[in-house]
């Protein structure tokens, strides 16, 4: 039998603060952690601005003397699953628990370890290359240190498509807990995307804004002058539950997931396309088993980039038909940035705070009304909306779709 | 001759970290008369650990019988501590040395066997 799966903790490290609540009260209050570029030298680059986390120390949440053997964005997971592990209250055994299970998304992995051991080698030598530098690159390793960390032994595995990664990595544990092979699953995303030799790529793609003198107005989804999307890094994790097991424990309840749709569009690396989205979207409705109409609030993929808010506002059209035109949608991205494979968690976590506070957090930046996106997307100012159900579209290169709809829990469920 | 050369650098920077010993506080005093008992590459490697380690400051003190696993290192900390010896006295460990690494004066053993043949 199918079970139904809650959302019982989370945990964010974004460029708009390291827990939940600094997260929440930033993007209510429209403001973008977009700025200057410290981390590397970025002279010659034509893009000087990124969403880059400037006050983590990752001694501050573990007393684990070897952080070291942990790439950034192993830091940021672990850091996002501690606060989330604390925040669901769930029971961590000494010995560990197989009921409990972790299933992460990156696009890029220990990026910046492998740049490191890269420019060891071909300026310095073979004898400067660290020795720890597989295990701190490899793509698992933010899900295997969150399993050591906390004993989680169950079905442990790494998502990685692109910028649907985060979301990608939610549904796949929300499957495993719903097929009942395990009791409880920690999961989301994380990516560390500030790395000059990775950050010098997406300058050359062409896609990022340029809008270096002003970096919080760089990032305009949906607006006419929109020039780009803009990288940043960070980590969202959820812990997601069996209801009964949830219930049992007297758990605080987020929200219920109610369904994961997953596409690919089978058509261009870096383009999307509107039948992948389009389809994404609607098996994610049928698995939830509500109508179009029951939707109240949809997070949107929302990069900024030309190409996708339109694509991405045709596919909303052609799903919801009229009832489009009166659905709110909003862009986190407008004010954090790109997170990349943590961007699908991140705005799961947004669509959970939302169904709870009665808020929607707005698109910020938004100045002109573009005819090829016409829908309403929450301009500038955050509105108070009732939601009962929301959805979070992320849409990767590759042409990866992922799509997750969250739901309030009635009174009477609880 | 870079050898040679590394070996009259590692000698100048012995000598000059005994130079800057404090002397006068007398908690240091006493830890620069333990240190003394060690020689300048058994010095160097002792540095090395406690850096890769980071034994300072847990009131651990390293000493000839010292494990690997007394001071919190596990086989991940001995790759490390072997690939740093490499790099300070720019010599190859073979893999079957290994095992030496699991204590402080097995480390300092491997180190003089390799220094020494390149001398």
């Amino acid at each position: 039998m199918r079970k139904r799966v809650v959302v019982t903790g989370m945990g964010v490290i974004t460029p708009l603060g390291n827990c939940i609540k600094d997260f929440w009260n930033a993007i209510v209050n429209g403001q973008s952690g977009v700025k200057n570029i410290t981390r590397f030298s970025i002279e010659d680059f034509p893009v000087k601005i990124a969403g880059e986390i400037t006050n983590f120390r990752p001694e501050g949440f573990f007393t684990d003397d070897k952080m070291d053997r942990l790439d950034r964005f192993s830091q940021f997971a672990l850091a996002s699953a501690y606060e989330a592990v604390n925040d669901s209250k769930i029971d961590v055994k000494k010995g560990g628990r197989y009921d409990i299970g972790v299933v992460l998304g990156t696009s890029v992995g220990g990026i910046y370890s492998h740049e490191k051991a890269a420019e060891d080698l071909f300026t310095r030598g073979f004898k400067f290359v660290d020795p720890i530098s597989i295990p701190k690159v490899m793509y698992n390793s933010g899900a295997c240190h969150i399993a050591r960390h906390f004993g989680f032994m169950g079905p442990n595995y790494t998502v990685t498509t692109a910028c649907a990664s985060g979301a990608n990595a939610i549904g796949e544990a929300y499957k495993i807990i719903r097929d009942g092979y395990a009791k409880a699953m920690v999961t989301g995303g994380a990516d560390a995307t500030l790395s000059p030799v990775f950050f010098a790529a997406w300058c050359k793609l062409r896609v990022l804004s340029r809008q270096n003198d002003s970096p919080q107005k760089a990032c305009k989804p949906f607006s006419k002058n929109r020039d780009g999307l803009v990288v940043a890094e960070g980590a969202g994790v959820l812990m997601l539950e069996e209801l009964e097991s949830a219930k049992e424990r007297n758990a605080c309840i987020y929200g219920e997931i109610i369904g994961y749709g997953s596409t690919n569009d089978a058509y261009h690396l870096t383009f999307p396309h509107i039948d992948g989205e389009v389809k994404a979207i609607e098996n994610a409705l049928k698995d939830a088993q509500v109508s179009k109409e029951d939707v109240d609030y949809i997070n949107a993929h929302g990069t900024a980039t030309a190409i996708n808010d339109s694509v991405e506002t045709d596919a909303i059209k052609k799903v919801f038909g009229d009832k489009a035109y009166s659905i709110p949608i909003s862009s986190t991205k407008s004010m954090l940035g790109h997170t990349l494979g943590a961007s699908g968690a991140i705005e799961l976590i947004t669509c959970a705070l939302s169904l709870n506070k009665s808020i929607i957090p707005p698109t910020i930046n938004y100045e002109e009304p573009d005819p090829k996106c016409d829908l309403d997307y929450v301009p500038n100012k955050a509105r108070k909306a009732d939601i009962n159900v929301s959805l979070s579209n992320s849409f990767g290169f590759g042409g990866n779709n992922a799509v997750l709809i969250l739901k309030k829990l009635n009174n009477d469920e609880i | 001759m870079m050898f040679f050369n590394k070996s009259i650098a590692l000698f100048c920077h012995v000598t000059r970290f005994n130079e800057c010993l404090p002397v006068k506080n007398e908690k240091v005093g006493k830890v620069r008369v333990m240190e003394e008992k060690f020689d300048e590459i058994e010095q160097k490697v002792k540095e090395l650990i406690e850096r890769i380690l980071k034994v300072k400051g847990k009131g651990t003190e390293i000493k000839r019988e010292s494990t690997l696993a007394d001071l919190g290192g596990d086989s991940l900390s001995a790759l490390s501590i072997l690939s740093a010896l490499e790099q300070e006295f720019n010599i190859s460990i073979p893999d079957e040395e290994i095992v030496d690494i699991g204590n402080f004066s097995g480390a300092v053993k491997v180190v003089k066997k390799y220094v020494k043949d390149y001398r």
